[in-house]
């Protein structure tokens, strides 16, 4: 039973692990705290699927999970550097299929975004993945209005980090 | 906005991808989370006064109560900070059970704050019943000379009046000292384990 609930969970997760990364990404600054949220990510994933029941979607129900994680239950390792270094996450990629360009604005809108609050990067996050309102909301735990508000708020205000 | 969605879209995370074997390692590791933190602080705090209470010299706090005449004051008092205990206890672990990862961000923000709040409104509770016996201890010594030169070890030579005073303003703030460091220790533990949670429950109420 174990077993095969651990495959299951395997099977679920690894096609969802983007999701992770990217929320590793956005919440700390460097490889070593990029891998430790990971693994904390998936600890607490794995501690709650037993009562996931499919009532929401997998990646609805993970994103809730692993944005708990980053915001509240994982404490940061101290560092005292808030910005992202580009070369800590841009390492592996062989050079004939890099590409630079897109992945200079890739590296230029996570230095942006990881300079706002705990709360608003993850809406940005959820809104940038294209998350309908109603289910920003229900991850949040806030109104659909009050998500809409608050991720136009967050669109200017990333338009003054990308544009100053 | 549209052309950041656009970037967005084009990462490539096929390079940060973990294999599946490794996912696995990955599930039997110990959690660093933060809720187990909350719990063992809360315990420890729960305890101190009552480990502290019991590696006093009983002997002497009774001879001591005796001495004073709170005999019946102190058995009552020690007697409803067992009861206020308990139902704190009890609170806290009603709201503990509460805290769950797959609520939303808001509501687990919001229970954890809650929970912390009953810790906090012990502590707060045990620093007024100490300084209150406190009180209840200097009002009793310092009206009555005789008591006052027991307690203080006082030869017959002294002149209490002279020294009435100075001794009264001594033992305030003495104690006013000793409420204000186990306060300041449990602002830090408090600080150390909720800064940041608070910042994020303000940001995501407004």
């Amino acid at each position: 039973m174990t077993k095969s609930l651990e495959q299951q969970f395997l099977k679920d997760f690894d096609s969802n692990q983007n999701i992770a990364h990217k929320i590793c990404r956005a919440y700390t600054s460097d490889s070593d705290s990029h891998n430790d949220l990971f693994q904390e990510i998936t600890i607490q994933l794995w501690k709650a699927y037993p009562k996931f029941r499919g009532e929401a979607k997998f990646s609805t129900w993970m994103y809730r999970i692993a944005l708990n994680t980053a915001i509240t239950i994982y404490r940061k390792k101290k560092r005292g550097l808030q910005v992202s270094k580009l070369e800590d996450h841009n390492i592996k990629i062989p050079e004939d299929t890099y590409d630079r360009e897109i992945d200079e604005q890739i590296d230029r809108l996570y230095l942006a975004i990881n300079q706002l609050s705990d709360i608003n990067k993850a809406l940005i996050l959820l809104y940038l993945e294209e998350k309908p309102y109603k289910e920003i909301s229900q991850i949040m735990g806030i109104s659909s209005v009050n998500a809409r508000v608050k991720v136009n708020r967050i669109k200017e205000q990333l338009k003054n980090i990308l544009n100053p | 906005m549209g052309k950041l969605k656009d970037i967005w879209k084009q990462q490539d995370l096929s390079d940060q991808n973990i294999r599946r074997e490794d996912l696995k390692k990955l599930l039997s590791k110990k959690s660093k989370s933060i809720a187990k933190w909350i719990l063992i602080i809360s315990i420890v705090e729960f305890v101190i006064p009552h480990v502290i209470y019991l590696f006093t010299d009983k002997t002497t706090i009774q001879e001591q109560y005796n001495l004073i005449g709170i005999q019946n004051f102190m058995y009552f008092t020690n007697l409803t900070t067992y009861v206020v205990g308990a139902v704190f206890v009890y609170y806290f672990y009603q709201n503990y059970k509460k805290i769950k990862i797959e609520q939303s961000v808001a509501q687990l923000i919001d229970r954890i704050v809650k929970t912390r709040k009953v810790v906090k409104n012990y502590i707060y509770y045990n620093l007024i019943a100490l300084s209150f016996i406190y009180l209840v201890y200097i009002v009793k010594v310092f009206s009555n000379y005789d008591i006052m030169r027991s307690y203080f070890n006082l030869d017959a030579t002294v002149n209490i009046e002279e020294i009435w005073l100075p001794y009264l303003v001594t033992s305030i703030l003495f104690i006013a000292l000793i409420v204000f460091l186990l306060w300041l220790f449990y602002r830090v533990t408090y600080g150390y384990l909720l800064r940041r949670l608070l910042e994020n429950y303000k940001d995501i109420k407004n």
